[in-house]
């Protein structure tokens, strides 16, 4: 992993995965809706309205998923001191809170005609929503350290204390009684209770997310490197003037 | 078949169209920050260091 934390190596890595994971994310998540939306029955119980899981399970996923890499990003920066890592968690944290966005969205999109609300204060909603302002609190404060010239320490901290809510989120629905169903996939079991026809424009919109997650951090991490390189170039010039 | 499933009033009664377009929406707006953000920041990094 250290190999990898080199910003030139990692910059020659991400030059070329780049256009690559962009590209797959585009297909799958193109497939993925296309089958959801116009090659896939409708939910027995639930009808039409089962189609927006296809934009909701996905970007649940990678909201929550999206969490726990901006904690490993920061454990890593906090710990080893990579220069990639902080690097990596300022690049993740918008992209998670922009899917928890989402997917608090379409899941209130989803309440309406299911439960007949938008909005209960339900265990695993209100978890889902402090996960939001965990990642907007993360982006305020790694900002305003990142201004005052800092190595985002504070943020990094804030990012390992939000850990908690993963759980939370995750064992929400069994732990008590939610309007929110439970878990229809079980990764660990490789089990799952959505009919076949339902579960393969789910698994191709989970894919297709994950590499366009995976694309717009690669992109943003770029974008702060080559900002770190026009920072770093005009203080030896200021110094070779001064 | 897309015509059919575009105007028919039960996806939309389900909020199907508004998620997707919300979605969609938020999805091709971060992937656009995303690149025109990286496009620009490299562009004025090799400006800076040819300078």
């Amino acid at each position: 992993m250290h190999r990898y934390a080199n910003p030139a190596r990692f910059l020659k890595i991400a030059r070329v995965a780049t256009p690559i994971v962009a590209l797959l994310g585009l297909a799958l998540t193109a497939a993925g809706l296309w089958i959801g939306l116009f090659n896939s029955p409708p939910d027995y119980q639930q009808g039409e309205s089962v189609r927006i899981m296809y934009v909701h399970v996905p970007a649940a996923w990678l909201g929550a998923g999206g969490y726990l890499s901006l904690a490993i990003a920061s454990a890593t920066a906090l710990i080893w001191r990579h220069p990639l890592a902080t690097i990596a968690a300022r690049a993740i944290a918008p992209a998670g809170a922009a899917f928890t966005a989402i997917c608090l969205v379409s899941g209130a999109l989803w309440g309406k005609p299911t439960w007949g609300t938008y909005w209960v204060w339900d265990a695993r909603l209100t978890s889902m929503l402090v996960l939001l302002f965990l990642y907007l609190g993360y982006l305020a404060l790694s900002a305003s350290e990142a201004e005052k010239g800092g190595e985002g320490r504070a943020a990094a901290i804030l990012a390992l204390v939000g850990v908690i809510n993963l759980p939370i989120i995750k064992y929400s629905v069994e732990w008590w009684n939610t309007l929110h169903q439970g878990s229809s996939i079980s990764v660990v079991n490789a089990s799952s209770k959505i009919a076949p026809e339902l579960l393969t424009p789910l698994l191709l919109s989970v894919a297709g997310f994950s590499f366009l997650f995976a694309a717009i951090v690669l992109m943003r991490m770029r974008a702060m490197l080559a900002q770190q390189r026009i920072e770093a170039r005009s203080r030896r010039l200021a110094e070779a003037l001064a | 078949m897309m015509d059919g499933v575009v105007a028919r009033p039960d996806l939309w009664a389900s909020f199907i169209w508004p998620a997707y377009a919300i979605t969609l929406v938020g999805l091709v707006g971060l992937l656009a920050w995303a690149y025109i953000s990286m496009t620009a920041a490299e562009k004025r990094a090799d400006e800076v260091k040819r300078k």
